[in-house]
């Protein structure tokens, strides 16, 4: 088990390399020779002259070879900026007044901040958006698909399944702009758009709700279907049977004997959207007007911001790889299969 | 004596046990068949029996070549096939060719079974398309399939009538060799006569060759000219079909023998019969000395130690006990 | 004393081609005590007709007969009384010993489960009974075992811990189907003797279903041939084997490759069983029959009626003297003795 979890650690590092370095190469050399954007050039402001933008690639450290840029780049984000760099960017502040110029992930282009702030301040929104979704489309997915699961073919089933259908075709800026302009515009109920933070729980889940909800329908429909398709295989299992054979009760052999065996692909595929949807939920966000992860990319993205972009998709990187680890540590504790390997 | 058209020498197959947290390394080595040597007479049926994890299985697929062998040879028609590979491989392909346990599961689904049986054909570019054709309504006639259900599906077929469909795709390249892994355990009482008789008519008209491997020792004992029986990847009899059933020498054979059910109730409840305790051992840490001994009921000390060779009397009849059981 | 009671079942799946009858109209009874064996092959009923015992069928059957445990109707009974029966005073133990644990749980919660299920015991108490009924049944190390997964368990072991989970609550009918179909030859033993053993101390009636004759003959008192849906033969052990009296039972024996010489050419039924979306008006086995006449095409088919021999009944129009003597002629009994 310890062994199992080493291996994944170490395999999850080496992914995230090379994550970074396809980062370092996309939005380095390649930006600048596909689209002739150099980041120093960006950097200096308007119209600078040549001198500037020599001066700003020796602050940036791009006066260097790749090869020493990219082990700066890694070192950087592992052990936190050098004091070399710190006197370069930041001369003459204080530790913690360098801090918001200068972070792991180095410093935004468009802002006086660090990306590491950047992605700090936007990442709560992220978090609170995923986490309520994710609850409500768990809440709603999992008894659907076992009720459908136990009555195949009945009444009940097929509007789920028509639910399914509808939740997995409408396009969720499309159905979120209907569902702001009928719920929030015209009725009224919800909020039309922003964020309040946590300190305020009444009002961080009245501004949440709507484009949780909006959130939630579009996975629900998935998790209605696996559920229901998982539910289908293990309730035809002969250890259900021999459930039942026992004496079990109805509900018993369906949560304790097939749901327990049903859920282990589910919790896989939820770990996983997690960590997806935790990198920024792009369009959702942009359409409610929530400031996460995704609005501060697009943001980003639209001023040739390359450093915030760049961290914002190694972060994502980063979370998704965690989210798998601990997708396998979750498996192998419900499931002895993969613990006795 | 004829020359064997089928012969393989200290086959050994094992599959690897690895280790390692980023680069795995092989550290150990599941030897699945160790060992073990064989010889396959033109017209004759051999037939291969142990248990399940015993080896036969990995044997007939190395036997085929579908399966990498580590060590040991294997000639057929007195040409070493041990390391042919590609077109070299494809002519002993056409004359060695193998049916499966489970007649579902080795049929395309989507496939038309004309399709499935003619295959092989298509495979080795014999003939030309109507010749094709006509060889495997031939081969579906022979083995009792109306050709005229060429179109059909597998699904519109029985359990009986697919294996018929595997052994018309097995028969259709004209093979010398047919290795047949457990054809008819699949199948219910009534079916697997007519699959057995099947099998024993296209031996007789075709002159075929059968390596059979099975568990039931009823079957074997029909369609088998010879049997060697398997335990933890190597040969602890072998000899002639009536030698090992009427008298076993090694204790394996005899328990194997005494095991199965007898479809008569008064010889079934008065004979004393020999039942094995415990489970087959892992073939990762085969017992020391006779890998038999833990759980053979005549075991000495000495089968601790000692690992018995396969030693033949006069008649062909060779078991690998130091203590064999009287005849 | 009569246990179990079966008369005229009748057990239909609606499927999308149509009705079904997997069993239509099987009678039989089993004595506590008793090992009744149920033979045919694979499509023939067996199973649905231990499933309509249970209960345990699918919402697309229906039933009509009746189904007697002692003195109680089955048929018709509620889904939670026939909860409290099964696993309790009825219980089964199925073929696939590798598919039919649950494989996240362990070993002793499965067995505590059945246990607490109908017995008021602490968890303490069902603990100590589900190690003593792993004892009971020969595993070795039983406090270990409970703590095991199924997967840590060879097919051997798991049969046996199935088998003590059927009988941890001592029932009254115990049903096995097909209980050493999946198994190797020598673990086949070990289970065959386990179950020998086990019927001498239990006193339960037992129901055997298989397609094994050479288990029948080594475990039954009494065995029900099954053919598309109906039984066709049923008699004691010793005589189905020494006289059998329905052609299909000719066909099953002569056709076991252990009977017959290895010379001679072994006996095969022609054809296949019949579909039961559509089964042959008649016997259903006419068919495939080679003593068939024009009346078992077209009439209904002969009701399962005592022979001349103890304890035996057919459903066949032959004449007493030609089944005798086709019997033994074709089933090649006398020639091995």
């Amino acid at each position: 088990m310890v062994r199992f979890l080493i291996r994944r650690i170490l395999g999850g590092i080496f992914v995230v390399l090379v994550v970074t370095l396809a980062v370092f190469v996309l939005f380095g050399p390649v930006l600048r020779w596909h689209s002739n954007i150099s980041p120093a050039r960006l950097y200096a402001g308007k119209n600078p002259s040549a001198e500037q933008i020599e001066r700003v690639s020796a602050l940036l450290g791009l006066d260097k070879p790749y090869y020493v840029q990219y082990g700066y780049t890694l070192k950087r984000l592992v052990l936190g900026p050098s004091q070399d760099e710190r006197e370069r960017v930041c001369p003459g502040s204080t530790a913690a007044e360098c801090d918001q110029l200068l972070g792991r992930f180095g410093s935004s282009f468009a802002k006086q901040r660090s990306v590491d702030s950047l992605i700090w301040d936007h990442f709560p929104v992220t978090l609170s958006l995923t986490f309520v979704a994710a609850i409500m489309w768990l809440l709603i997915s999992i008894p659907i698909g076992i009720i459908s699961a136990i009555r195949p073919r009945s009444l009940f089933d097929r509007v789920s399944i028509v639910f399914v259908l509808i939740g997995q075709s409408l396009p969720v800026y499309y159905f979120g702009l209907l569902a702001l302009y009928f719920l929030a515009y015209k009725l009224g109920w919800f909020p039309l758009s922003g964020y309040e933070p946590l300190s305020n729980p009444g009002q961080w889940l009245y501004h949440l709700l709507l484009p949780a909800s909006v959130l939630a329908l579009q996975f629900a429909a998935i998790y209605v279907r696996i559920t229901r398709s998982q539910m289908l295989d293990t309730l035809s299992e002969d250890y259900v049977r021999t459930a039942r054979a026992k004496g079990a009760g109805e509900t018993r052999v369906v949560i304790r004997h097939a749901f327990r065996n049903a859920m282990l692909p589910i919790v896989t595929m939820f770990g996983l959207d997690l960590g997806l949807l935790l990198g920024g939920a792009i369009l959702i966000e942009v359409t409610f007007g929530l400031q996460g992860l995704g609005w501060l990319a697009v943001q980003a993205a639209k001023r040739l911001d390359v450093p915030t972009t760049a961290g914002i998709v190694l972060f994502s990187a980063i979370i998704i790889v965690a989210a798998n680890i601990v997708v396998d540590l979750v498996n192998a504790s419900l499931d002895p299969r993969i613990r006795l390997e | 004596m004829s020359e064997p058209i089928l012969r393989a020498t200290g086959v050994r197959i094992g599959f690897p046990v690895t280790r390692g947290i980023v680069f795995q390394r092989e550290v150990a080595r599941v030897q699945a068949v160790d060992g073990v040597d064989l010889e396959l007479r033109a017209g004759e049926t051999l037939a291969i029996v142990g248990e399940s994890g015993c080896g036969k299985t990995t044997l007939a697929r190395g036997l085929v070549r579908l399966q990498e062998i580590d060590a040991g040879s294997i000639e057929f028609m007195g040409e070493d096939i041990t390391r042919r590979s590609g077109r070299a491989l494809q002519g002993f392909r056409r004359q060695v060719t193998m049916i499966f346990q489970d007649p579902i599961a080795s049929l395309d689904p989507r496939m038309r079974i004309g399709q499935s049986v003619q295959e092989p054909l298509d495979i080795h570019s014999i003939g030309t398309p109507a010749e094709r054709k006509r060889q495997v309504q031939e081969a579906m006639e022979r083995v009792g399939l109306n050709p005229e259900h060429y179109n059909r599906f597998p699904h519109e077929f029985s359990g009986g009538q697919r294996q018929r469909i595997g052994i018309a795709r097995a028969i259709v390249l004209e093979p010398r060799v047919i290795v047949c892994d457990e054809p008819v355990s699949a199948l219910d009482v009534s079916v697997q006569a007519q699959i057995v008789n099947l099998l024993e008519d296209l031996q007789r008209d075709l002159g075929l060759s059968y390596i059979v491997i099975a568990h039931d020792l009823d079957v074997v004992r029909r369609l088998a000219d010879r049997v060697q029986v398997m335990y933890l990847g190597r040969v602890v009899e072998e000899g002639a079909g009536e030698q090992i059933y009427q008298g076993p020498r090694h204790p394996y054979s005899h328990a194997l023998l005494s095991a199965r059910p007898i479809a008569d109730p008064v010889r079934a409840r008065s004979q004393t019969r020999v039942v094995l305790q415990g489970d087959v051992p892992s073939p990762l840490r085969p017992p020391a000395g006779c890998r038999f001994h833990p759980r053979c009921p005549v075991a000495q000390a000495s089968c601790a130690q000692q690992d018995p060779q396969l030693v033949h009397a006069a008649d062909g009849h060779g078991w690998a006990c130091a203590y064999p059981l009287q005849p | 004393m009569r246990l179990l009671t079966v008369d005229d079942l009748r057990t239909t799946f609606r499927t999308d081609d149509g009705p079904v009858g997997a069993v239509d109209g099987v009678s039989l009874s089993v004595d506590a005590g008793q090992v009744l064996g149920i033979v045919g092959e694979s499509g023939c009923g067996k199973s649905a007709l231990s499933l309509s015992i249970m209960g345990l069928l699918p919402k697309s059957a229906t039933i009509t007969g009746s189904i007697r445990l002692g003195e109680q109707e089955l048929v018709g009974l509620a889904g939670s009384e026939l909860r409290q029966l099964r696993g309790d005073d009825m219980a089964m133990i199925f073929q696939d010993p590798m598919t039919s644990l649950n494989p996240v749980m362990r070993i002793g919660e499965q067995l505590i489960e059945a246990i607490r299920l109908h017995q008021r015991v602490s968890k303490a108490e069902a603990r100590r009974l589900a190690v003593d009924g792993l004892a009971a049944v020969g595993i070795p190390s039983p406090e270990d075992r409970m703590r095991a997964y199924p997967l840590e368990l060879s097919g051997g072991m798991r049969q046996r811990v199935m088998i003590a989970m059927a009988l941890l609550n001592r029932p009254r009918l115990l049903i096995a189907d097909e209980p050493t179909t999946a198994l190797d030859v020598t673990t086949q033993a070990q289970i065959l003797e386990l179950m020998r053993e086990l019927r001498r101390e239990v006193d339960a009636a037992i129901v055997l279903i298989t397609h094994d004759l050479g288990v029948v003959a080594e475990l039954c008192d009494e065995v029900a041939v099954m053919y598309a849906g109906r039984i066709v033969e049923r008699a004691p052990v010793a005589e189905l084997f020494a006289h059998p009296q329905h052609p299909y039972t000719w066909g099953l024996l002569a056709s076991l490759p252990g009977r017959s010489g290895a010379e001679e050419r072994l006996y095969q039924i022609p054809g296949t069983p019949p579909s039961l979306l559509h089964p042959p008006a008649g016997c259903r086995f006419a068919p495939r029959c080679a003593f068939a006449m024009d009346a078992c095409r077209t009439d209904p088919a002969p009701l399962l009626t005592a022979t001349a021999r103890a304890g035996s009944a057919v459903a066949c129009r032959l004449d007493q003297t030609t089944r005798d003597r086709e019997g033994v002629r074709l089933s090649g009994t006398e020639a091995e003795r």
